[in-house]
């Protein structure tokens, strides 16, 4: 097995996770569990294709420019994400809807509707598209083993990481990061201080919704090559997502190692050699650790690893 | 007065809840550079007022003036553009920040934080308050917590301020801090609205006071102009005269005894450390301490419901290690009004016949409920504690107060127990269902029940109670008979600067001369 | 601050509102419900261009053509359904109905491999064979469901993500064994038995009548579970306040895992219903998503049986109808009724809404200044 492709790999396999849970933390610490992630993270799929088209259709196939496709792909996917989002902040937040209930139906919604439009669109062009956003730097391979596995990937990879950075950096050192987590720690108090907790919350919600719709976009159109598209298990890759936000105790700096895990383990089978039938037992590892890692997470029941203290719960003002 | 210049103004402020007026055509003035008293027992509508006023609650009818024109409040931010300022009786704190980072919430404009600790430590400076504003929230005591409170609604520049029950949760002596810093706001000339149920507090403290009653607004007086009887009848409406009494009884030997408790937090630091003290039947045994210093622990690991180190005997049988279920076997019950009155004791959703059914479905053998017999039993105890219901099948929470806190002790009473524990049963309660209250407790005295009683009014522990335990951090500082005793001893001994045990360490406070534990038991 | 600041007033203010009676709140459930599927159903037309009663029929249609068939998604779902509400009841959310089932199934699928030869061999053999798979379907599905709640009890452990994942352990697991069974030749070994259908429900009137016959017993068996017994209110003690049920004496800890024994069990038997009476054989996806579907329908009846029935049936309704539509019209496979069904969700979620509380539009100008 090789060490330098099977971290390349993981890496790449990971953003995907990653882009999914930095979108959750940021709702989560707004006080909203969101379990329309997958869903999202399918309508994100879905608005990267579009957006592919419709860049293709205005400019011809043979006119693909790299970072003005990966624009309108990002451009589309998180306009689609966030409509997703948005939907889910209607009912949660201006209508007092469940959260889970709502994040379920949000899930089924989504990857319904990415699979039913999906199915009828034109993907003739998206591996072509695929070739020109999955590629930043051309001659990493100069850098020998370190560009291999840094310099290799699509811009979208390196968005991920540097968004990770910044949602970091937005939570822990500004004023309105200071903002949002007052109201996922205690709405009535943030409230109370005089900041717009519904407004935060939309905010918190679209932002967070349309980062994690790149996700989706991610997987289309850089990491399988826009091959996959209606089939993309993308439904799993959004619970996956989910859990690593509980993985990396809130905090986006952690789920960028933890998604290089949780990827590593995803595409392990493949970089040692079982049989076609053991593969099938390979694939639910990633699951178990998961498993494992909510487990330890709640034995060792660390201070600084506990959710939000209102999250889940809605909010409202005339509460009595 | 009325050369002073009326600050602010509310016109016929009404407010209905789900069809309950909690307000109903209320007016108030406020002048500039006064303390008003807002006096009304609970569930009179004061809490509903003042959230009306801070933007928490929209009014439905009824008109806001401040400097004579028409404010609009709509938001707690509208409410600082008026200079309204409120520090709630929950505390509205986010536990996981530092005290600096509430302060910084919501402002509009930006600060660093180190102006920000600069003007705060100002501002806590020229009031006098010792604080230091970078600890966490959750590490605070109550009375630091409120020193937060108070320093983020000055930091705010607010000239009207609103305190809802701020004395609740603290001794004499902070007290008497508190009212000396109002004092001081006042003579930098903010309008001060103070809310609560204590007359001694309003003749002290305001210059005038307001009275409301079942939401409505009976009237304004100077309080240099009345006195306590005259608020009083104001306040409850019908002339009563009710008076807390000390019942005499002749105690027995001691029913329950417990020796160096310890018990730990749910964050696993210490709640009671190393805790000495009996009850006897046919008495009262209060007990005083600041808020969380480990009452609800203590209450707690008496009725199984935590784990602790130490040793604790009924009757001079040792039950450590019993569990809830079997110490309920042995007569001791617990009634226990945390912060929320219906978080333990009563599940708020089922009806009430459920609820009543609580400590008896599993009496009979069988593999069903049976509802029968206890409607029966539910439709005995409404008309026994007049407790007012729509219907007996409808969910306890949509009780009143008082009426909720009248099924959970004549539940618990009605199993004829000889330990009653019970921690603030008459918080939030309406005069009449609080004296309903004492008189149970009386009534169970008489026939040789032994009581804890846990309290927040050092007035009704001193005048209802035989001895007073003190706690300070979960420590006993001492067990003082109540007719030997006196407020302000109590104050000191709350806050750990009188230790009756380090004083006279001779009189092994806390432990009964006539002992039903053997010597050798203990010392295992 | 002498200035009076101008704030702006809010469009609507929102206020809780007294109960509405029942009759009320139903009448806007129902209308909310028939006012977004016509919506919906405009939606699909948009997309098919064509007639749009003739789509409405074709929807109906589609769903009773085969009768038999919708009662069996009916009783499905319905199942589902119940077998998650004592543990929502608990507020223990069990998103796993889905693996629980599977792992059930995926055990009966394999006795009924490896058996059928010993099962064919007399009408004896085939009843025992159908018993030792009811079994060890419901031990199977048992521990699946058990597991996330010991670790929930003991460790406080998030059961909503634990029992999601347990569902793709369990689906991986499954796409294993099918697998194993097929030595590696296929995808899975299809349909199991079909010469001699040992190990197959016997069938009586329908194919589906039995199975629905079983699951509305149960049903049964689980309303009176909850509303009369021991069990069931100590359910819902623990469910509306975990410390009071502590205070009384209750053992939480082994109310909440014998609730999710319960949960298994009944997930066990559907498990088995589907290996030896409804498809005979597995794959990853036999439950589809009605183990979420189911979370819905719970939670929308409130818990209540009998209006989970009628959900069950409205919802299998739409699945079978849109279906059909997207067969007529190509438009792929039951995506199209997910998406449908998610808008008309929706709208209902929003219809709760009002029925909880009452909005007011306030007056825009009012007067301002001194009186």
């Amino acid at each position: 097995m090789n060490l330098v492709t099977f971290l390349t790999a993981a890496i790449s396999m990971g953003v995907v996770y990653l882009y999914g849970s930095v979108g959750e933390t940021i709702m989560e610490k707004g006080g909203n569990l969101n379990l329309g992630i997958p869903g999202i993270m399918s309508l994100g799929a879905l608005g990267g294709v579009i957006g592919c088209n419709i860049y293709i259709s205005i400019f011809g196939v043979d006119n693909i420019v790299g970072i003005f496709i990966i624009l309108f792909a990002i451009i589309f996917a998180f306009l689609f994400a966030a409509i997703g989002g948005g939907i889910y902040a209607l009912l949660t937040v201006t209508f007092q809807a469940n959260q889970n209930v709502t994040g379920l139906i949000l899930t089924t919604f989504g990857v319904g509707l990415m699979k039913f439009i999906g199915s009828n669109i034109d993907q003739s062009n998206l591996t072509t598209a695929s070739r020109s956003i999955s590629k930043l730097f051309t001659n990493y391979e100069a850098l020998g083993w370190f560009g291999e596995i840094f310099c290799s990937h699509g811009f979208l990879v390196y968005l991920a990481f540097i968004i990770a950075i910044l949602t970091s950096v937005f939570l822990k050192r500004t004023r309105k990061g200071l903002f949002l987590r007052s109201i996922g720690e205690s709405p009535q108090t943030a409230d109370a201080q005089g900041i717009n907790v519904t407004l935060y919350k939309y905010v918190a919600i679209l932002v967070g919704s349309g980062i994690a719709g790149l996700g989706g976009l991610y997987y289309v159109m850089d990491r399988s090559g826009g091959t996959t598209f209606v089939e993309a298990a993308i439904e799993a890759f959004g619970w996956m997502a989910v859990a690593l936000v509980i993985f990396s105790m809130w905090k986006p700096t952690v789920g960028i190692f933890g998604s290089i895990l949780f990827g590593g383990l995803y595409i392990l089978p493949s970089f040692i050699n079982v049989s076609n039938i053991q593969l099938k037992l390979f694939e639910i590892l990633p699951y178990l650790v998961t498993v494992l890692v909510l487990i330890i997470t709640s034995i060792v029941n660390n201070k600084n690893s506990q959710p939000p203290q209102s999250l889940g719960i809605n909010y409202y003002r005339e509460e009595r | 007065m009325e050369n002073k210049e009326i600050k602010l103004e509310l016109k016929n402020i009404s407010k209905h809840f789900k069809g309950v007026y909690a307000n109903k055509n209320v007016n108030i003035n406020l002048y500039k550079g006064e303390i008003l008293s807002i006096l009304g027992e609970n569930g009179s509508g004061k809490t509903t007022l003042m959230n009306i006023l801070s933007g928490i609650y929209t009014p439905d009818e009824g008109e806001v003036y401040i400097n004579g024109k028409i404010a609009e409040i709509h938001s707690p931010r509208d409410a600082f553009e008026y200079g309204i300022g409120m520090v709630h009786q929950h505390f509205k704190l986010v536990d996981t920040f530092s005290a600096i980072e509430n302060i910084i919430l919501g402002l509009k404009e930006k600060v660093s934080l180190k102006d920000a600790y600069d003007k705060a430590n100002g501002i806590a400076e020229r009031y006098g308050f010792k604080i230091d504003l970078k600890k966490k929230i959750h590490n605070m005591s109550v009375s630091e917590k409120q020193t937060v409170e108070i320093i983020k609604v000055l930091y705010r520049n607010v000239d009207i301020l609103i305190l809802d029950e701020p004395t609740a949760v603290l001794t004499p002596q902070e007290i008497e801090k508190l009212f000396n810093v109002i004092r001081k706001m006042r003579e930098d000339n903010k309008s001060i609205i103070i809310i609560t149920h204590k007359l001694n507090e309003v003749m002290s403290i305001s210059d005038r006071v307001s009275i409301l009653r079942k939401g409505e607004y009976i009237g304004t007086l100077n309080t240099n102009e009345t006195n306590e009887r005259e608020l009083t009848n104001y306040m409850v409406g019908n002339k009563v005269d009710l008076r807390l009494e000390r019942l005499r009884q002749g105690a027995t030997s001691p029913t329950l005894e417990i020796r160096h408790l310890n018990v730990k937090k749910d964050d696993g630091t210490t709640a009671i450390k190393d805790l000495n003290f009996f009850l006897r039947g046919g008495q009262i045994l209060g007990v005083a301490g600041i808020a969380g210093c480990g009452q609800k622990e203590l209450c707690e690991a008496i009725v199984g419901l935590r784990s602790y180190k130490g040793n604790i005997t009924h009757f001079g049988k040792s039950i450590v290690g019993y569990s809830a279920d079997q110490i309920k076997e042995i007569g001791i019950r617990m009634s226990f009004i945390p912060e929320d009155r219906l978080g333990l004791g009563l599940a708020p959703n089922l009806s009430i016949v459920d609820n009543l059914l609580l400590k008896s479905y599993n009496k009979k053998k069988g593999i069903f409920v049976d509802r029968k017999s206890a409607r029966i039993e539910t439709m005995e105890l409404i008309k026994r504690y007049n407790v007012k219901a729509e219907s007996i099948d409808a969910p306890v929470k949509n009780l009143s107060g008082g009426n909720i806190q009248k099924i959970l002790v004549g539940r618990e009473i009605g199993t004829d127990p000889n330990v009653i524990i019970t921690a603030y049963p008459v918080r939030g309660l309406d005069i009449n269902s609080a004296y309903m209250i004492y008189d149970i407790l009386n009534e169970e005295k008489a026939k040789n029940t032994a009581i804890l009683f846990i309290g927040e009014d050092l007035d009704v522990l001193l005048t209802f109670c035989d001895k007073i335990m003190v706690l300070c951090e979960g420590e006993n500082m001492g067990i003082v008979h109540t007719k030997e005793t006196n407020k302000e001893e109590i104050g000191l001994m709350m806050t750990g600067a009188r230790n009756l045990l380090k004083l006279y360490p001779e009189r092994k406070i806390g432990f009964a001369s006539d002992s039903l534990i053997k010597e050798d038991e203990v010392n295992e | 601050m002498s200035e009076n600041k101008r704030t702006h007033t809010p469009l609507i203010s929102v206020f809780k509102r007294e109960e509405l009676p029942r009759s009320k709140s139903i009448m806007i459930r129902v209308a909310t419900f028939v006012g977004s599927f016509f919506v919906a159903m405009f939606l699909c037309f948009l997309v098919i261009k064509e007639n749009y009663f003739g789509i409405i029929g074709t929807m109906f249609a589609g769903a009773v053509i085969r009768p038999w068939k919708l009662l069996m998604d009916t009783a499905l779902l319905l199942a589902f359904g119940i077998a998650i509400v004592p543990a929502f009841k608990m507020k223990f959310w069990n998103m796993g109905a889905n693996g629980q089932v599977l792992v059930g199934a995926l055990v009966s699928i394999v006795l009924m491999f490896y058996l059928g030869d010993f099962a064919a061999k007399s009408t004896i053999n085939n009843i025992l064979l159908l018993l030792l798979m009811l079994v060890c379907s419901i031990i199977a599905s048992v521990i699946w469901a058990v597991i996330p709640a010991i670790f929930k009890v003991f460790f406080k452990t998030n059961e909503t993500l634990f029992t999601l994942m347990m569902n793709y352990i369990a689906g991986g697991l499954v796409a294993y064994v099918n697998y194993v069974l097929a030595e590696g030749k296929k995808e899975s070994p299809g349909i199991v038995n079909a010469a001699t259908e040992a190990g197959w429900f016997p069938v009586v009137v329908d194919k589906y009548f039995l199975p629905i016959v079983i699951i509305l017993i149960i049903s049964v068996l689980i309303y009176f579970y909850m509303s009369k017994t021991k069990h069931g209110y100590e359910i819902s003690v623990v469910g509306d306040s975990i410390n009071t049920a502590k205070y009384v004496g209750m053992k939480t800890g082994k109310i909440i895992i014998r609730t999710l024994i319960v949960s298994g069990i009944i997930c066990g038997i559907i498990g088995f219903l589907y290996s030896s009476a409804i498809n005979h054989s597995i794959n990853q996806y036999t439950c589809g998503s009605l183990g979420f579907t189911a979370v819905l329908v719970a939670w929308l009846s409130n818990f209540n049986p009998l209006t989970m029935g009628g959900i069950s049936f409205v919802l299998a309704f739409l699945t079978n109808g849109t279906s059909k539509v997207s067969s007529i019209y190509r438009l792929g496979t039951n995506d199209f009724s997910n998406v449908i069904i998610g808008l008309i969700f929706f709208s209902i979620l929003i219809s709760e809404f009002f029925i909880r509380f009452r909005v007011r539009i306030n007056k825009r100008n009012r007067k301002e200044g001194v009186e």
